[in-house]
């Protein structure tokens, strides 16, 4: 477990399925959390724990928010690794979207990009956004992402078109203290 | 050659097999779409096979695998319409052009404007994407002059032969697509393809 000033950050265990299906229910869809079509999918809780305990290596890269009171705040972490082009996908979904503008969103981005950057060695991460994602937009662009351009009208929902923006940071431009937070994942 | 309006997608037949293994093995096959050099020929030749194989007509299934036909002609290559999201009305295209004598500005285009037009006027999708690597100039080009916008530059973002190459996100709305039959059909006594596909592929050799 990763403690820092304002958070816990830990594997993602079985047990955690049922939180992870809840934050799939909450404040519309996620980038994150939608599918290869575009599609928002509404797993059991039975399903992601099934798929947790089958994909001992994936939760390597998969891990849990919590506050350091023990309450869960958020699912985060690495995946759609590319070895060749040294990339990969960042996700960040937090239960509570004030959280994006709080150090508990700054300690975990640290957390993550460390992994990425210092410890995988990747060139570049990239991370997705919706329209209705403000505040984790502005996360990412704070902590050095910028856009690689939005794709229009992918997703359909609440009666509306929903564009999605793909962002990316650069190994070339991480720096750990993008979003003035201090010295980052290496302090935690 | 001349060009012909003839061109039509089908589902794949047991006959078929031959010339679209045959497809497989040029290893433009590989470079071009399924880039994973990870995965043996024979990998990608059982995924396609599986594939091609069950795309029932009368489903909705979340991929479609269809040959491309000129008639008398024979087989020109196959396209896949892969994601295909009924709630999204959305799907990501794949063209190729398996024969290599055929491979040419018009051929493509013509694939590409079947495949749109198969896209939006029969299964009433809206929005097509596509990632198409930087240095496959002649498909971008193509589905730019279909209309679709590059929303996206991913750098560094695909390894071929050692070196990383930018890949571009197109994505084209059912609007976009619309204008440019307008546009180019118009251009013509009678709104047609063969009027579109012309002009289209005219303007595409005057600017390298």
């Amino acid at each position: 477990m990763i403690v820092g000033t304002h958070t816990k950050i830990r594997f993602s265990e079985p047990g955690d399925a049922g939180f992870y299906r809840d934050l799939y229910l909450q404040n519309g869809p996620r980038a994150a959390l939608l599918d290869a079509r575009r599609e928002f999918g509404l797993p059991t809780r039975q399903e992601i724990r099934e798929l947790l305990k089958k994909s001992e290596s994936a939760r390597a890269f998969l891990f849990t928010v919590e506050d350091l009171e023990g309450r869960l705040r958020g699912w985060c972490g690495l995946r759609a690794l590319n070895v060749e082009a040294a990339y990969c996908e960042l996700f960040l979904v937090l239960a509570s979207e004030e959280d994006y503008a709080r150090p508990l969103a700054d300690e975990t981005m640290d957390v993550l990009l460390h992994r990425a950057f210092r410890q995988l060695g990747l060139n570049k991460i990239l991370a997705t956004a919706l329209d209705s994602e403000g505040p984790l937009n502005a996360c990412l662009v704070r902590h050095g992402f910028r856009s690689c351009g939005v794709q229009r009208e992918v997703l359909y929902s609440g009666g509306a078109w929903q564009g999605m923006d793909t962002l990316v940071l650069t190994g070339d431009n991480y720096s750990p203290d993008a979003a003035g937070i201090g010295s980052g994942a290496a302090a935690l | 050659m001349t060009f012909t309006t003839t061109t039509f997608l089908r589902r794949a037949e047991r006959d078929d097999l031959d010339m679209v293994l045959s497809w497989m093995d040029d290893p433009d096959f590989q470079y071009y779409l399924y880039g994973d050099a990870a995965q043996s020929q024979r990998q990608i030749r059982e995924k396609i096979i599986q594939m091609l194989g069950r795309s029932p007509a009368n489903l909705m299934p979340p991929a479609l695998y269809l040959l491309i036909d000129s008639g008398a002609e024979g087989l020109l290559g196959m396209i896949s319409l892969q994601n295909v999201s009924w709630r999204n009305r959305s799907c990501s295209l794949d063209v190729y052009i398996g024969n290599k004598a055929r491979r040419n500005a018009t051929v493509a285009m013509t694939s590409v404007f079947r495949a749109l037009e198969y896209v939006f006027d029969e299964l009433n999708l809206h929005r097509v994407s596509a990632l198409i690597y930087a240095f496959n100039r002649s498909s971008w080009r193509i589905f730019e002059l279909s209309g679709a916008k590059r929303e996206m530059v991913l750098e560094k973002h695909v390894m071929r032969d050692g070196t990383l190459y930018d890949a571009y996100g197109y994505g084209l709305l059912r609007s976009d697509f619309e204008a440019v039959r307008v546009r180019y059909g118009g251009a013509s006594r009678t709104i047609s393809l063969e009027a579109m596909i012309a002009s289209l592929a005219e303007k595409m050799e005057k600017t390298p």
